[in-house]
C-alpha cells in the first residue's frame, strides 16, 4: 500500500448561500455558509475542473493518466457512467482503467483505494482520483443547512511527489444513518446526533485506531488530522475521541466556508494542508459514510512546495465568491422549477451527433488548415477548410483563455434556459481562434469587449434525464 | 443598360399583421388575387407557366414541409411546375431571383413568385424556439436577436455608433410605415419610446426589433420583350446578386459587416451597370435597427463606420439623399420571412412607377403619398440578409428604365 500524490486540484462553485438565509425561510438559525453549484453545474462539471487543476499541479499530460476513479454520492444518473465524459473532456485517451464509486460520501476514499491498488499492482503508472458531490437536503431540514458543493482531485503514482501515502485502514459495519432512495432527490437523515456520535465518531475512531496500530503511530505524531466534515461539530468531537489537539484539525476545517462537500470533503482538506504544510509533516485523514470509514496516513514530501500558490488554488476558489438568495438556491438545485415545458432541442443529448462530436467539442480540438492556417472548428464538420478550401489539417488543442471580441445578453429566452440574463460571447482565444459560447456566472454590467474570459465545461441542457455538456465562457477564477 | 431580361408586370400583397383569422392557404390565395388584379392590361391566371413559392419555416404553422403544390394547388394552377424556396431571411427575394432565372433561361415566358409566412399560429416563443433548433452545442442559446446583437455591440465599440442612432432607424421606419397601409404597425414612435422599451437582448430594446408578423406577397414576372402585353409601365430587373458567407458565427472574420451583403451588392451593381449613387430608393433588411445601419455601409450608401451618422443626418428619410425603407421596413411592416423580400419588390414597383399614393388600392391616397420618394435616376434597390450564420444575402436592383 504505497503510492505518491503527484498532484492535487480543487473546485468550489462561485456561488455561496449564507446559512442564515436558508434558516430564515424556516424560522431557524444557523451560522456560516455553503457553496452552491450553479444551475449548469453537476458532479461531472465540478470533477472536470478539479481534475484539470490536479493535472496542472502535477505537470502531467492527460494522455499519461492510466485510470480515472470517481467517488460521489450525487452522480447525475443512477445508471450512466460519469467517468467516461470526464475522461473525454480531459483528453485522457480511451485505453484506461475507469470506475465510478458511489453509495455514500465515503466513495471518495473508495476511489482512492482502487487507484492505489492499481498503481501498487503495476497495472497503471498513475491515476486520477476525484471526489465530487453536490448533495441536496430536503427543504427545511438540517441537511439543507449543511450541504455544500465541490470537488477535489488527486493524481496518484510513484516516485517523488507532494506526499507519500503510507497506509490505509478501514472499518465497516451495517450502521444506517442517512440514505437516498433511487428516485428521491433528497438525502434523508434519521437523526443528526445519532449519526454524528454513533456513525461518524465511532467509525472514524475505530478506523483511526486500526491505522495507528497498523503503522505503529500515535495520534500525536500527526501535524494534521483531517476528517470528512458533515457539520461543524464532528471535528471538535473527534478531536476529543481521538485524544488529539484542536490545532491538528485547524488547517483542514472547511465546513464553515463551504459546508458538507461529501466525497470532496477530505480532498479539499488535503488541498488545504498541501497549500500550507512543509516537507516531513504527517497527515492523518479519515472519511466516513453509511457505516464505513477509511483512515489513511500521509507524509508530506519535498514536492509540496513546487508551484505552490499557482493556478486554481483552494484559497483562490474560496475567495472568489458571490452570495445568492434562497430563491436562486432553490432554482439552481432544481427544487423550484419553471412550470412551462422546456423547448425540445433539435436533437436530444443522446443523439449520435453528440457522441460523434463530443471529444472535439469538450476537449476543444481545432483543425488548423495547412494551407492558410485558419483554425477550423469543429474538425468533424470541416473536411474542407472554410476559408481557403484546402483539405489538409493539423489537430490542435485550443487554449481555453481569451478575451471578449463582442457579445450580447439575452433577457428573453424560451423555457429551458435557466440562466437569465444570459450572455453570449464571441471570444478570441489566446492563439487567435474565434470561439462562440454562452457566458455563465456573469453580471451583465461586467461583460465588456476585451475582458478576459476562460472556457469551462458546463451542462448546457438536460432532456429526458440525459445531460448535454459543452464549454461556456466565464471570467477567470484560477489566477 | 442593365440586365433587363425580366420585367415585373404585377404585384400584390395582403395587409401584414397578426392575422389570427386567416389561414396560410387563404393568405396565399389573397396575395395571388391581388397580384393578378394589379396587372394594368389584365392577365389570365392560366397564362402563368411556372411558379416559385417562398416560405422559410412552415413548422411555425404546423407543417413540417410544404413543397410547391402549396402555391400551385391553392391558386387553381395545379399542373404547372412550382418549386419551394427556403433561404433564411432572404427566402422571399431568392424566390423572386429563381423565378427570374426561370424566365431568363428562356424556359418560361410568364411566371409567378409568391412568398408567405404564417408566424402567429404559434406563440411568440415559437420563433425563439430557434434557440433549440441549431447545432445543440455550437448554436445553443441562439435567437434571432443573438445573431445580430453582437454586431451592434462591436459596431458601437469600433465606430461610436450609439443606441440613439439605432433608435433613429426605428423612429424613421415607424414614421414611414404609418403611411403604408400594408404595414403591421401604424403608429409613430419617438427615440425615447425605443430607448425605454423593454430590453430584449442587449443592446437591442423591443422597438429595435421587428415584430412577428403574418403576411403574403406576390409578383408576376415575364420576359422583358413581352412586357407591353401586360403594362405600359413595366419595371425591369436590372441586376440581381445572391451571395453566401460562412456557416457558423464563430467563423466570421468581421462583426461590423455582413460579408454576404457586400458580395451580393457587388454582383447586383455590376449586373445593373450602376453604383450606389444611382439608387433613388432602397428597401433593405432592417430586422433590427442595427442591421439597417450596417446595411447602409455594406450597400455603399456611406463609408464604413458612417452608418450612424447617415441616419443622424436624416439622409435616409423620405426626402433625404438616399431614402431607405419607405414602406416602414421590417421594423414596421413586419418580417414574414417568405413574404418579406417579395413585399419589398412590390414597394419598389410602386415607388418606381410613382404610385405609392394608390398602393394597390389600399389605404388613404393622401396619407400613402407621404411616403412617395422622388424618382430621379430610376433605380430601386432591394436587400435581404440572414439565414444560418447571417450568411445568405440577396440584392436586387429594379429599374423603370428600359
Amino acid at each position: 500500500m504505497a503510492g505518491t500524490i503527484l498532484g492535487y486540484g480543487v473546485y468550489i462553485p462561485r456561488y455561496r448561500i449564507k446559512r442564515e438565509d436558508i434558516a430564515r425561510a424556516w424560522a431557524g438559525h444557523a451560522r456560516g455558509e455553503n457553496s452552491v453549484a450553479h444551475v449548469n453545474e453537476d458532479v461531472i462539471t465540478m470533477a472536470v475542473e478539479a481534475a484539470q487543476n490536479a493535472l496542472e499541479s502535477a505537470g502531467m499530460e492527460p494522455a499519461r493518466i492510466g485510470g480515472i476513479y470517481l467517488g460521489t454520492a450525487s452522480a447525475p444518473n443512477i445508471e450512466q457512467s460519469s467517468v467516461g465524459i470526464i475522461g473525454t473532456t480531459l483528453g485522457t485517451g480511451p485505453r484506461i482503467d475507469v470506475a465510478d464509486f458511489g453509495g455514500s460520501p465515503r466513495a471518495g476514499t473508495a476511489a482512492l483505494k482502487a487507484c492505489l491498488d492499481a498503481v501498487a499492482s503495476g497495472r497503471i503508472e498513475s491515476g486520477l482520483v476525484i471526489g465530487s458531490d453536490l448533495r441536496t437536503g430536503p427543504p427545511g431540514s438540517e441537511l439543507e443547512l449543511s450541504f455544500g458543493a465541490g470537488a477535489g482531485a488527486l493524481i496518484v503514482g510513484r516516485g517523488p511527489g507532494i506526499a507519500e501515502l503510507e497506509d490505509i485502514q478501514s472499518y465497516s459495519t451495517s450502521f444506517q444513518d442517512s440514505w437516498r432512495p433511487a428516485n428521491d432527490p433528497y438525502v434523508r437523515l434519521f437523526e443528526p446526533r445519532y449519526s454524528r456520535e454513533y456513525g461518524y465518531v465511532q467509525h472514524v475512531a475505530q478506523a483511526v485506531d486500526g491505522l495507528l496500530k497498523s503503522s505503529g503511530s500515535a495520534i500525536g505524531d500527526f501535524q494534521h488530522v483531517l476528517v470528512q466534515e458533515p457539520d461543524g461539530r464532528v471535528p471538535r468531537i473527534l478531536v476529543k475521541a481521538l485524544g488529539a489537539q484542536a490545532q491538528q484539525v485547524e488547517v483542514g476545517a472547511l465546513f464553515p466556508q463551504v459546508g458538507d462537500t461529501g466525497a470532496a470533503s477530505l480532498f479539499l482538506g488535503l488541498a488545504a494542508v498541501f497549500e500550507k504544510a512543509g516537507p516531513g509533516e504527517r497527515v492523518l485523514a479519515a472519511s466516513y459514510g453509511s457505516g464505513v470509514s477509511d483512515a489513511m496516513s500521509l507524509r508530506v514530501a519535498e514536492g509540496v512546495q513546487k508551484g505552490r500558490g499557482e493556478g486554481g488554488t483552494l484559497d483562490r476558489y474560496l475567495k472568489s465568491k458571490e452570495y445568492i438568495d434562497y430563491t436562486t438556491y432553490l432554482k439552481n438545485r432544481g427544487i423550484l422549477n419553471q412550470a412551462q415545458t422546456p423547448s425540445r432541442m433539435g436533437v436530444p443529448p443522446m443523439s449520435p451527433l453528440v457522441s460523434r462530436e463530443s471529444a472535439e467539442l469538450l476537449q476543444l480540438i481545432g483543425a488548423r488548415c495547412s494551407g492558410c492556417g485558419y483554425m477550423n472548428y469543429p474538425p468533424s464538420e470541416r473536411k474542407i477548410c472554410v476559408r481557403c478550401g484546402n483539405t489538409e489539417f493539423e489537430r490542435v488543442i485550443l487554449p481555453r483563455r481569451g478575451t471578449i471580441h463582442t457579445y450580447c445578453i439575452s433577457y428573453y429566452l424560451p423555457p429551458g434556459f435557466d440562466e437569465s440574463p444570459l450572455p453570449l460571447i464571441i471570444g478570441d482565444l489566446e492563439d487567435g481562434t474565434r470561439h462562440r459560447a454562452l457566458g455563465t456566472e456573469m453580471k451583465p454590467e461586467a461583460v465588456a469587449i476585451d475582458n478576459p474570459v476562460e472556457l469551462v465545461m458546463r451542462r448546457l441542457a438536460t432532456e429526458d434525464g440525459v445531460s448535454l455538456y459543452g464549454n461556456v465562457f466565464r471570467f477567470p477564477r484560477r489566477g | 443598360m442593365g440586365w433587363n431580361k425580366v420585367a415585373v408586370v404585377g404585384v400584390g400583397l395582403i395587409k401584414f399583421g397578426e392575422l389570427f383569422d386567416m389561414s396560410a392557404d387563404f393568405m396565399i390565395q389573397e396575395a395571388f388575387l391581388s397580384a393578378i388584379g394589379s396587372v394594368d392590361k389584365g392577365i389570365k391566371p392560366r397564362e402563368i407557366q411556372a411558379a416559385w413559392l417562398g416560405v422559410c419555416r412552415p413548422t411555425l404553422h404546423g407543417f413540417g414541409s410544404v413543397g410547391g403544390v402549396t402555391l400551385a394547388g391553392n391558386v387553381g394552377l395545379a399542373g404547372i411546375p412550382c418549386t419551394r424556396v427556403e433561404n433564411g431571411c432572404p427566402t422571399g427575394s431568392d424566390t423572386f431571383r429563381n423565378a427570374c432565372l426561370g424566365v431568363a433561361s428562356g424556359m418560361y415566358d410568364v411566371v409567378l413568385a409568391l412568398g408567405y409566412e404564417k408566424m402567429r399560429d404559434n406563440t411568440t416563443q415559437g420563433l425563439l424556439g430557434l434557440a433549440a433548433q441549431g447545432h445543440p452545442v455550437l448554436q445553443r442559446g441562439e435567437t434571432a436577436m443573438t445573431m445580430f446583437a453582437p454586431q451592434a455591440v462591436r459596431h458601437m465599440h469600433e465606430f461610436g455608433t450609439t443606441k440613439e442612432h439605432m433608435a433613429m432607424v426605428a423612429v424613421k421606419n415607424r414614421r414611414n410605415g404609418a403611411c403604408d397601409p400594408y404595414s403591421h404597425y401604424q403608429q409613430e414612435i419617438t427615440v425615447d419610446d425605443v430607448l425605454n422599451s423593454p430590453m430584449v437582448c442587449w443592446p437591442l430594446n423591443l422597438f429595435d426589433c421587428c415584430p412577428q408578423t403574418d403576411g403574403a406577397a406576390a409578383t408576376i414576372l415575364c420576359r422583358a420583350d413581352i412586357a407591353e402585353r401586360f403594362t405600359d409601365k413595366p419595371v425591369y430587373v436590372a441586376g440581381v446578386g445572391m451571395a453566401t458567407d460562412v456557416p457558423y458565427v464563430h467563423e466570421k472574420e468581421s462583426f461590423t459587416e455582413f460579408v454576404a451583403t457586400v458580395r451580393a451588392a457587388r454582383q447586383a451593381y455590376e449586373m445593373a451597370g450602376i453604383g450606389p449613387r444611382d439608387i433613388d430608393v432602397a428597401e433593405v433588411h432592417d430586422c433590427f435597427s442595427i442591421t439597417e445601419i450596417i446595411n447602409y455601409e455594406d450597400l455603399g450608401f456611406c463609408d464604413k463606420g458612417e452608418g450612424g451618422r447617415l441616419i443622424e443626418k436624416g439622409e435616409t428619410g423620405i426626402d433625404g439623399r438616399i431614402p431607405v425603407n419607405p414602406s416602414g421596413g421590417l421594423l414596421t411592416k413586419g418580417h414574414p420571412l417568405g413574404a418579406t423580400g417579395i413585399a419589398q419588390m412590390a414597394e419598389l414597383y410602386w415607388q418606381l412607377r410613382e404610385e405609392a399614393a394608390s398602393s394597390g388600392g389600399l389605404g388613404d391616397p393622401q396619407v400613402n403619398a407621404r411616403r412617395q420618394v422622388k424618382i430621379g435616376r430610376g433605380y430601386g434597390l432591394q436587400h435581404n440578409v440572414g439565414g444560418r450564420g447571417i450568411s445568405n444575402s440577396v440584392v436586387t436592383i429594379l429599374t423603370r428604365n428600359p
